[in-house]
């Protein structure tokens, strides 16, 4: 009881030392600070893309695997059948996805080919802004409106769409509707039309880029992508975990990059606390002195100087969760701004508490070299200090 | 056990050995401190006092010589172990800047008892308000060591230097930034304690005055000590005030009662054994015996 008393006082020390330097305190705080306000940011921000691509994910292929082939419309669709008979399928539709120029600018936009009956399928958050859905088997489009901006078209008007495919000419499209694709990668503009035209303009009369294919549930998507895959090795097979799993181990690499980033500013933070505990111990020698004079231990002069140290870097680890979490909305509503992603930071508690465990463990171990220094200086020679 | 409290065997000090600035600070002392006395050394500035006073109270090492404490020859312990010592036996008060600037007047009494770990904080900073009371400094309990002249830091220092009821306290010049009756007061009360308690007092001054409170004064000179007092000193026979005796008693008994009080609940948290438990309660009651019968004289 009385022990921890004894350290009670070393804390008392040392935070009366600190509110007596309130300068030197803050800006050794602040180092601290930042290193983990950067921490904290960076983690914020990767963790929201990845939340964000797993959504994305989830968004487009939700219970399904797609066939498709290496390049191009080559898968038939009288697959479509056999695919059906397969355990585990609920349905399966062709679809032609594939990038084309539009316009006499050639502006680049994603083409997708479906069956009306399908659409709601593919594009499930999809929203009519204006117009009509197109007909079966009408030369009518839905454009998205970043498109019809770029283009400068309305409904009613027509476009020029260049199939970027050998073998095939362009054609004009009317516009029959302004369509919100409800995808949050959104921004390059997408047109959607019937398939039957999109494979006349591919010039690909029954075929199509992949064929989607919806399971019941979520343990069935891979023993079906393993069916498929032996049915038809030709094909390419995607699964949503497979895509999911690649980009987890792209964020991985970019997430240690930028931790390693943040431990640089880290070494700083140590570097200053280091200095700042060397400074506070030579102006206090004579009063190790005096602790040593009335039998403080090693120990207990240790003690009142770690104890400034973990005040300093437990402090600077609460500012640095503050300046990250601010930090980490600014710079997505930045990227939301500028670059018109859409990126919500997320918060961890896990990585706020990890954030104030390395910013205290961080001090404690910048502190002990200059606490040991000052905890093994002899009394004698303490007291005579000037 | 022999009696001598404190023995040097031809102790020597000297700074910057084999260096062009080497310094002989003492050369040769030989001294042995009876428990219970209370002694001053006088001497000019620079003759080796607080050298001295250094090495008794082991802040300091010898660099020849033997320095004996309580029977133990500690001339080659290790710094934990004379922190130990210090801690349980010996009360300090320097001659410049005694106190932590960081904690009010009462945290650092309060400190030394804490570091024993025999108080409760609240226990500690009971017995370090009375010891407070008894050098006049109640009412700046709570101020800080910059918010104190340099007297009331002294008389601090010295109610610090009294808190672990020291077998000895060595004293640098206690009463240099003290007028003469605050001077007079304090010497009172460290002539009270050595009488009634037999704390042993080793007093460095440079004032006459204090050496006449003591019953035995050195002079040192150049680094050697002298046994030759004048005459006229010896002759004093010192006496504090009824009055004041009477005050410092009445604390000196609430400190005690505390301190049976702390005793029991050490012993009952089981920190001591039954056997020491009845071995200090013993020496309490005695000295709470002798001052009964000091206040009814
Ligand atoms: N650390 C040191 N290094 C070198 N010389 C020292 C050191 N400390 C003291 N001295 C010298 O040793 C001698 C004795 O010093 P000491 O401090 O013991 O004197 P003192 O009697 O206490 O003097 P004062 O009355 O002025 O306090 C002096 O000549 C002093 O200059
Ligand atoms: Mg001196």
């Amino acid at each position: 009881m009385s022990a921890l008393s004894v350290y009670k006082y070393a804390v008392k020390f040392a935070w009366n030392d600190m509110t007596s330097r309130k300068v030197r305190a803050g800006l050794t705080i602040l180092g601290i600070a930042v290193g983990i306000a950067a921490l904290v940011a960076l983690m914020s921000i990767t963790l929201g893309m990845r939340t964000q691509i797993e959504n994305m994910l989830s968004e487009t292929l939700g219970l399904a695997v797609t066939l498709s082939g290496k390049t191009g419309v080559e898968v038939p669709v009288g697959l479509i059948p056999a695919i059906m008979k397969i355990h585990g399928v609920v349905n399966a539709y062709p679809v032609i996805e594939q990038t084309a120029l539009v316009g006499s600018a050639l502006q680049p936009a994603i083409l997708e080919g479906i069956e009306l009956k399908n659409l709601k399928d593919a594009f499930p958050n999809m929203e009519l802004k204006e117009g009509r859905l197109f007909y079966e088997d009408e030369e009518g489009v839905l454009i998205t409106p970043n498109l019809a901006d770029r283009l400068g078209v309305d409904i009613g008007d027509t476009i020029e769409i260049s199939p970027r495919s050998t073998g095939a000419t362009s054609k004009r499209f009317r516009v029959v509707g302004i369509i919100d694709i409800g995808l949050s990668f959104g921004e390059m503009g997408f047109i959607v039309m019937p398939l039957s035209q999109a494979q006349e303009l591919y010039n690909r009369p029954g075929y199509a880029s992949s064929i989607v294919i919806k399971v019941a549930s979520r343990d069935l998507i891979h023993p079906l992508a393993e069916a498929l895959k032996k049915m038809f090795p030709e094909a390419r097979i995607i699964e949503p975990e497979q895509i999911a799993r690649q980009i987890n181990r792209i964020m991985d690499v970019v997430n240690a990059t930028l931790l390693s980033i943040g431990s640089i500013s880290l070494i700083v933070a140590a570097l200053s606390v280091m200095n700042t505990i060397a400074m506070v111990v030579r102006e206090r020698v004579r009063e190790i002195g005096i602790l040593k004079a009335i039998g403080a231990q090693r120990l207990h002069i240790l003690a009142i100087f770690l104890s400034e140290a973990f005040l300093l870097s437990f402090i600077g680890g609460l500012v640095g969760i503050a300046i990250g979490l601010a930090g980490a909305h600014i710079v997505t509503s930045g990227l939301i701004k500028f670059m018109g992603m859409q990126l919500t930071p997320v918060i961890d508690p896990v990585v706020l508490l990890e954030g104030l465990i390395i910013a205290s463990a961080v001090g404690v171990v910048a502190g002990f070299q200059p606490a040991w220094k000052g905890a093994n200086i002899r009394p004698i020679e303490a007291l005579r200090y000037e | 056990m022999s009696r001598a409290a404190i023995e040097l065997i031809n102790v020597e000090k000297v700074y910057e050995e084999g260096t062009p600035a080497e310094v002989h600070a003492l050369r040769g002392i030989d001294l042995v401190v009876n428990k219970g006395e209370f002694i001053a050394i006088m001497g000019p500035s620079g003759s080796g006092k607080t050298t001295l006073l250094n090495i008794i109270g082991t802040m300091d090492k010898p660099t020849r010589g033997r320095v004996i404490i309580d029977g133990e020859d500690v001339t080659d312990y290790s710094e934990a172990r004379l922190a130990h010592i210090r801690r349980e036996k010996i009360g300090f008060v320097f001659q410049f800047f005694n106190l932590i600037s960081t904690l009010t007047a009462l945290e650092n009494v309060t400190l030394p008892m804490l570091l024993t770990g025999k108080y409760s904080e609240k226990e500690a900073r009971e017995k370090a308000l009375d010891l407070l009371t008894l050098v006049r400094l109640r009412e700046r309990a709570n101020h800080k060591p910059r918010e104190l002249s340099g007297g009331e830091q002294q008389r601090v220092a010295i109610a610090r230097a009294l808190a672990n009821h020291p077998t000895f306290v060595l004293m640098d010049e206690p009463t240099g930034s003290l007028d003469t009756v605050t001077g007079s007061r304090i010497m009172s009360l460290c002539r009270v304690l050595n009488e009634k308690f037999g704390q042993t007092f080793i007093v460095v001054t440079h004032n006459p005055g204090v050496a006449k409170a003591a019953k035995k004064i050195y002079h040192i000179r150049d680094g050697k000590l002298y046994k030759t007092p004048p005459e006229d000193l010896m002759k004093y026979t010192w006496t504090p005030s009824v009055g004041e005796k009477n005050e410092i008693m009445r604390v000196y008994i609430r400190i005690l009662r505390q301190e049976l009080n702390s005793l029991k609940r050490r012993l009952t948290s089981g920190q001591i054994s039954d056997a020491e438990y009845r071995m200090i309660k013993q020496r309490i009651l005695q000295d709470l015996e002798l001052i009964r019968r000091g206040i009814e004289k």
